[in-house]
């Protein structure tokens, strides 16, 4: 593989690029799922190709194929050029930082690989998540899924860096469902996705989780509707996560704060002019890009345009510090390196920037657990995983709900409560966090499914935290 | 290569492939190969940012022994890979458990091929398009504008086959043109995009025009108190939001208690009940004349865990009928999974291709002119769930959100939240327009500019 990376590389510079790299990606994906223990999916998918892009004076040019082959490899990197050359009559200009030059071979440290363990294993543990879930009469639908990947890429560009990196994906999930007179309800477990091997699956009490969401369904499915009110907000990680790759995560990608994705995706209202200025959270909010992250869904210490990654901070006690960076965009906040944000999510896509794996810190030592928060609150609502969620394009005015979430009265935790939203903007919402859980509470959670470019390309990231609370929300205001 | 070579060579796959599958042991098989070679350039603040080529092809193999199923996956589609992939599902089908709700390939039947090709839309250059693009940015430019979006043409097919003898070819050339305008202050924005198998069809100088004005026009929008209102849905907008209503329609998350559309209306048999407003009818469209789409669909239940990819390609190659979904209000049909159909011993309803709603002729400017009052909406953004049981959407306006008063324009507005039903809003239409054809994530439709009254906007925003 490494001979078709030179010479496509080879023929790059043959053929006129200023820069050019090509990426060889072999893919190997394996789902299955049952439900209501059946059997309902064993899809395995291999991908491979390679993907070539170039820069010629400002324009850049991408191909891809899936012909490895010598000559399908020479062909593809002199379509780079020509498409470059072709997008250099109206071509932005953009400077390119430059970069040190590295070799790298690197996996995912895991225990197991999972495409060694065998298909029946994985099919009745999932038979039996579902059977559990079934034990409960009042559901109807028991759900349960596994995902496994292997992605291997290897990478080398003009400047001579090279990557030969190996990333194991494993995440999955079970659900339940209950119908009733009332309609119907549905609660989940998602597995936190991260790059580890089957030993996240075997690691994982599924069948008490199983047992837990069946009951949680059925409470939902009997609660008494969400109401109006202004109130404080207990978020636990899981749900946090998804309010965090919304509202931060896309908001200080620096590629749509310059307007790169005005046509799709949005802008931002976290714009360069406040950096080091903008009041994004109270003082206590601290958060940080990683794509060093052990186990971190987008970690790797290559990024795809060919720069080491790191750690460093968005956001630091409140205050916008950062912005995820790529070559082509460092420049427009000073910048000479690019914080290496690029990611394509084949080979035969064009890296774009993506936001890396983005955590809010816990609090310092001493904070408040989550059953002192709770005791603390006299009227609020305890939020748990991922219920409805919108946000506008330029990541100020959200709505989200929950999975499961609890109504708080007097520092108690009372009921299930069904139909929940809360309505806030940015950057009022973080800065109305008064308290956030210590390290011991802190956990790691994902998204696997980040839509953005065009064409449409799907990241996946790992967003950390630990609970906390927000004070005065508006809630409830979502409703026919 | 040609498109007949591509026709040709496909067809030899899928021929090896279902060979194959037998000689391994399958009972049943179902194989498809699908892809395309396709250019997209991307621009932004006035020029060009990406221009990207894909040429891309991949084979799906589903197998059945028994009740026992697999599918498998593969871009690498040399005889040997493909034999190894045969051999590798097909074993993965032996170990598998029966699927009690397996169901077999389609039947063999007669799919007409759609006109959807169109050679010189497949075969425009990267070098054309990047011309067209600064033409349009230098238009822009002069008007102190910053335009964004893609320019993209190519080609794309789907070639399927099942061990039933059922073949079905669909190819269809891609011309999809986007564009954004947005003031160099950030305080006005319009969008507007469209997709058709003909490059000639992009009305380039209406779109840019259209995108001026109302970019223009947009700026120093004012804050409204969110409430209920009417409102005047482009067919962008109306698109994006009533599409939601048709996935309530399954037959057997009806039966079942699963869908919105029972639950909202709280009725348990929905067929032949008036639900909406008189002036919605929607039907299921084969062969439009002038926007043809694929001929044949996939009869599956849309819902998460429901069905594996398997499953998927034995009920996919169903022939694609003309049939009414909506009439006047009344729902006529459901659409129904080859397994439910097949259980139940009715007729299985594929996913449509196309979804035809009725209209009159009148423009958006024509129903503008005839509005008393009401908010003009250009697109939506960001729409969701909130409760599946009501069919409970939430979203929020962009690109254009104007007042209008006595049949003109006379503000912009600042950007909207709702919080809202498509099934309660299709009771609430009182107005529709001239039909025009707008693409979806799932299907086209040929969808009116409409009236709709008493939607709910519950939270404004500062987002331009």
């Amino acid at each position: 593989m490494k001979e078709l990376l030179e010479i496509a590389v080879e023929q790059l510079k043959k053929s006129g690029a200023d820069y050019g790299d090509a990426r060889i990606g072999l893919y190997q994906y394996q789902n299955i799922a049952s439900r209501d223990m059946m059997a309902t999916n064993l899809s395995t998918n291999r991908s491979e190709g390679i993907g070539i892009q170039a820069r010629v004076n400002t324009g850049w040019g991408f191909s891809s194929t899936q012909s490895l082959s010598k000559d399908g490899v020479r062909k593809a990197a002199q379509r780079a050029v020509a498409i470059a050359k072709a997008s250099s009559i109206a071509a932005l200009d953009t400077p390119f930082t430059k970069e040190s030059i590295k070799t790298v071979k690197w996996q995912v440290p895991f225990k197991i690989d999972p495409f060694t363990i065998p298909v029946k294993e994985k099919l009745d543990l999932l038979i039996a998540i579902n059977a559990k879930i079934r034990e409960n009469p009042e559901i109807s639908r028991a759900v349960a899924m596994f995902n496994f990947t292997k992605e291997h890429k290897l990478f080398l560009n003009t400047d001579g860096t090279h990557a030969d990196q190996i990333l194991v994906r494993v995440d999955g999930m079970c659900s339940a469902t209950a119908v009733g007179k009332s309609g119907f309800e549905s609660r989940h477990f998602i597995l936190t996705p991260l790059n580890i091997g089957y030993e996240h699956i075997l690691d994982t009490q599924w069948l008490s989780e199983a047992k837990r969401i069946a009951d949680e369904a059925v409470q939902k499915l009997n609660a008494p509707s969400c109401t109006e009110s202004v109130s404080d907000l207990i978020i636990l990680p899981s749900h946090t996560c998804l309010v965090i790759h919304e509202t931060i995560g896309h908001a200080t990608e620096l590629d749509r704060v310059k307007g790169w994705e005005a046509d799709m995706a949005g802008t931002s209202f976290a714009t360069t002019d406040k950096l080091n200025n903008l009041e994004y959270g109270s003082e206590i909010f601290n958060v940080v890009a990683d794509r060093t992250m052990k186990n971190g869904r987008s970690s790797v210490p290559v990024d795809d345009e060919g720069v080491e990654t790191g750690q460093w901070h968005l956001i630091k006690n409140g205050v916008l510090t950062g912005y995820s960076t790529t070559r082509g965009t460092a420049h427009y906040i000073g910048e000479t390196q690019s914080r290496g944000c690029a990611y394509a999510d084949s080979w035969s896509s064009m890296p774009i920037l993506r936001m890396p794996n983005v955590s809010i810190e816990p609090g310092k030592d001493g904070s408040p657990s989550l059953d002192q928060i709770v005791e603390d609150t006299k009227d609020g609502y305890i939020v748990d995983g991922m219920g409805s969620f919108s946000i506008d394009h330029q990541r100020i005015n959200f709505q989200f709900g929950g999975d499961a979430v609890w109504k708080v009265e007097n520092g108690k935790k009372t009921h299930i409560v069904r139909g929940f939203t809360y309505q806030s903007r940015n950057p009022l919402f973080w800065r109305s966090v008064d308290a956030i859980c210590p390290k011991e509470e802190w956990r790691q959670e994902g998204v696997v499914n980040c839509g953005k470019g065009q064409p449409m390309q799907t990241a996946q990231l790992t967003h950390g935290s630990a609970p906390m609370r927000l004070r005065n929300l508006t809630v409830g205001k979502a409703r026919i | 290569m040609s498109i007949e070579n591509v026709k040709s060579k496909a067809s030899q796959i899928i021929e090896k492939t279902l060979a194959k599958c037998r000689s391994y042991g399958a009972d049943e098989a179902a194989v498809s190969i699908n892809g395309g070679c396709s250019g997209l350039t991307r621009f932004a603040v006035n020029r060009i940012i990406q221009n990207v080529e894909s040429d891309k092809h991949t084979l799906t193999i589903a197998v059945s022994i028994g009740h026992r199923e697999a599918a498998t996956t593969t871009s690498v589609l040399e005889d040997d890979s493909i034999e190894q992939a045969v051999k590798n599902v097909v074993n993965s089908a032996k170990m598998y458990p029966e699927n009690p709700e397996h169901v077999s390939p389609v039947e063999l039947a007669s799919i007409p091929e759609s006109d959807c090709y169109d050679s010189q839309t497949a075969e425009f250059s990267q070098i054309d398009k990047a011309k067209i693009i600064a033409q349009i940015c230098q238009k822009t430019d002069s008007s102190n504008l910053l335009a964004y979006g893609i320019l993209k043409t190519g080609w794309k097919y789907e070639a399927y086959g099942n061990s039933n003898g059922h073949y079905c070819w669909h190819p269809e050339s891609i011309a999809d043109f986007s564009l954004t305008v947005r003031t160099e202050k950030g305080d006005g924005s319009c969008r507007e995009n469209r997709t058709y198998n003909q490059f000639g069809k992009i009305e380039f100088d209406s779109l840019i025009d259209k995108c001026i004005n109302w970019a223009t026009l947009s700026r120093t929008a004012e804050y409204i108190e969110p409430g209920d209102y009417n409102v005047i849905l482009t067919p962008t907008a109306a698109m994006s939001y009533l599409m939601w209503a048709f996935f309530t329609m399954d037959a057997r998350k009806v039966a079942e208690g699963r869908s919105g559309l029972t639950n909202y209306f709280k009725c348990d048999d929905p067929i032949n009940k008036k639900l909406f407003s008189s002036n919605i009818s929607v039907r299921s469209r084969l062969q439009h004349p002038e926007y043809p789409a694929a001929a044949f669909s996939s009869a599956f239940e849309m819902d998460y865990g429901s069905q594996g990819l398997a499953s998927g390609l034995f009920s996919r190659g169903l022939p694609v009928e003309d049939y009414p979904i909506i009439q006047n209000g009344i729902q006529k049909h459901l659409f129904s999974s080859l397994y439910w159909a097949r259980k139940h011993n009715i007729k299985p309803r594929a996913f449509p291709t196309m979804l035809e709603f009725s209209g009159t002729d009148k423009s958006t400017n024509d129903i503008i002119a005839t509005t008393e009052k009401a908010l003009l909406i250009n697109s939506f953004w960001y729409i969701r769930f909130v409760d599946p049981n009501q069919m409970l959407l939430t979203g929020l306006t962009r690109d254009g959100v104007f007042m209008i008063e006595n049949g003109k324009i006379v503000r912009p507005v600042k950007n909207l939240r709702f919080n809202e039903s498509p099934l309660q809003s299709m009771e609430n239409i009182r107005i529709v327009g001239k039909p025009e054809l707008r693409r979806s994530w799932f299907f086209e439709l040929l969808i009116p500019p409409m009236v709709i009254d008493k939607f709910s906007f519950t939270t404004e925003t500062d987002a331009i």
